[in-house]
């Protein structure tokens, strides 16, 4: 047997396609050459080592993801591509070096603000479940009423800034805010690729999504006349929550799609639907009080899932909380007012927000170092900070009365403190 | 799916057709998905690499040319997906137990060490040893995904199999099975 047809000869061995003929050559040549014996038998176990490798399924959610993060960009399916390309641009470029010292003065007064304002107010939380009460350690610092109030003098300073004309001229910056008789639309993407957000201020009313592209992150807000819809999804394929208030009615649903729990909840009018399902095929209770007063707990006795539930007179306080270390959520109404709060313990995300008459508070921290962004609209005025962590990304956005100024940077985390 | 099949399904998708969209994504997707696990060995970036090779089908559905069958298409877009998304974590940070916890995969032991001995491979000889063995293609598909030729993709494959042979020992496994 010529040499150069060994190594075929095994491969199809290995690969079960010999005919009849090749195989009696090829036991005939493998017992003439013990050490090519020991070769093939070592290739061949892999190959049964191998073969035992089982299919994993994808996650149920993951086509209507893609199909939806598809459909985000599909009136330009170019912007992707460019997207992608623009994570390859240097990102301490002259532009955003500007950028940042006018983004970073904002941020940093609102950040250090928030210090002063944590968030839930004590006043209206009411901490009866563990779960919340585990949360409270993990909440986002928040920015109160009082912190929003601008004069017109401190914002035409602003404005009047060296920094912000520079934005101004701008092109790419300007591009990405607009204002039009009071009404605000801005847009921000950071050029990494990870953080796009967006925030649209329309008399008074608040449209704002967020989405961080590293696919670990969206959320997506929306206040409309003192009705709240938000939802928050991270997906790394853990956590999708979402929480709806209209007129005093609550909707919210919390699913980790981790396998491990399912648990929605349902208010309205005081009565409340609740139902926590644990996939992992050990317990699926459900429960539903109709006369408004009902205070209840769960602990599934794997250990996996702990919850409470509790509605007395209309209000309702809610937290469920997986105990393999995944997730944490608790969700408050009072009288029309929710407080929810969720965080996924794998490291990755803390959501919290907090609807007051109309009024939004919100602010989502992903832990994973990419992002942490804080949106709080007060009777029209908006204050938006967003940022990214990884060195890559500060931006602001603030509009008020009607006025805007939005700031936007890439630079590395170390080099910021230098630009300004 | 027939390379007619296939034309059809691309020209549906490229005038728009959101339901031609929506076939491919769901017709390709599980065999992207194992191929990300495999290379990436994290469930959260078999994800990220599965939504981000079938955006980058549709961006690029444009410049597809039906020289190449449609799956090898895709799966050179994942593969070389699930590779830089594999160096950019390790970059970003060493794999920790938590994210190979998150790993969708049964907890099966003799599964876990494979997976575990793979991940000491160089990503281009895990992907090969995915491709023909998890994924069961063909040698000549193989060639045409990773652009490189059949012979070489036997040898790479014989070198691979023993690589792999040898961190197992590493590792106390024998082949019980």
């Amino acid at each position: 047997m010529k040499p150069d047809a060994i190594p075929t000869l095994m491969q199809k061995a290995l690969d079960g396609d010999l005919t009849e003929a090749e195989r009696r050559v090829w036991q005939a040549w493998l017992q003439q050459h013990p050490d090519e014996q020991v070769r093939f038998d070592e290739q061949a176990e892999m190959t049964r080592l191998l073969a035992h490798v089982p299919q994993a399924e994808p996650p149920a959610d993951l086509s209507g993801r893609i199909l939806r993060t598809i459909s985000l960009h599909k009136r330009d399916r170019h912007s992707i591509l460019a997207m992608f390309n623009r994570q390859k641009e240097d990102p301490m470029s002259p532009k955003y070096k500007w950028l940042l010292a006018g983004a970073a003065a904002v941020v940093l007064i609102g950040l250090v603000l928030a210090r002063f304002y944590p968030w839930p107010p004590e006043s209206t939380t009411q901490g009866t479940i563990g779960a919340v009460q585990k949360a409270d350690k993990f909440q986002t610092e928040q920015m109160s009423t009082g912190d929003v109030t601008l004069t017109d003098s401190e914002l035409q300073q602003v404005l009047q800034n060296d920094v912000v004309q520079k934005i101004v001229a701008d092109k790419a910056a300007m591009a990405a805010l607009q204002s039009l008789d009071g009404k605000s639309i801005a847009a921000l993407q950071t050029l990494n690729g990870l953080a796009p957000a967006a925030l649209q201020t329309v008399d008074g009313r608040t449209i704002a999504a967020l989405q961080t592209m590293d696919v670990r992150s969206i959320r997506a807000l929306q206040t409309l006349d003192g009705q709240t819809i938000a939802a928050l999804q991270t997906m790394d394929g853990k956590t999708i929550a979402a929480l709806q208030a209209l007129d005093g009615k609550t909707i919210a649903a919390l699913q980790t799609l981790d396998g491990k729990s399912i648990a929605a909840l349902q208010t309205m009018d005081g009565k409340t639907i609740a139902a926590l399902n644990t996939v992992n095929g050990r317990s699926i209770p459900a429960l539903q009080s109709l006369d408004s007063r009902q205070l209840s707990s769960l602990q599934s006795l794997d250990g996996k899932v702990l919850a409470g539930l509790s509605v007395l007179d209309g209000k309702t306080l809610a937290a469920l909380q997986t105990v393999d270390g995944k997730s944490i959520a608790a969700l408050q109404t009072m009288d029309g007012k929710s407080i929810a709060a969720l965080q996924t313990m794998d490291g990755k995300t803390i959501a919290a927000l907090q609807t007051l008459d109309g009024k939004t508070i919100a602010a989502l921290q992903t832990l994973d170092g990419k992002s942490i962004a804080a949106l709080q609209t007060l009777d029209g005025k908006s204050i938006a900070a967003l940022i990214t962590l990884d060195g890559r990304s500060l931006a602001a956005l603030q509009t008020a009365e009607g006025r805007s100024l939005a700031g936007r940077i890439d630079a590395t985390a170390g080099k910021a403190g230098a630009e300004q | 799916m027939s390379a007619q099949q296939e034309d059809e399904l691309i020209a549906r998708c490229r005038n728009g057709d959101d339901r031609a969209f929506a076939e491919l994504v769901t017709g390709y997707q599980k065999p992207v998905y194992n191929l990300a696990l495999r290379i990436t060995r994290s469930g959260i970036l078999a994800e990220e690499v599965t939504q981000s090779t079938f955006v980058k089908v549709y961006v690029k559905l444009d410049s597809y040319k039906t020289g190449l069958s449609l799956f090898s298409w895709i799966y050179r877009i994942a593969m070389n997906e699930a590779i830089n998304e594999y160096r950019r974590n390790q970059r970003r940070s060493r794999l920790d137990e938590s994210r190979i916890e998150a790993a969708a995969e049964p907890s099966f032991e003799l599964t876990e060490a494979i997976q575990e001995a793979l991940m000491h491979l160089k990503p281009d000889d895990r992907a090969l040893i995915v491709l023909r063995h998890f994924q069961n293609l063909g040698y000549q598909e193989i060639a045409c995904i990773m652009e490189r030729s059949e012979s070489r993709v036997k040898s790479q494959l014989f070198r691979a199999r023993h690589a792999l042979k040898l961190i197992l020992a590493g590792m106390g496994i024998k082949n019980e099975a």
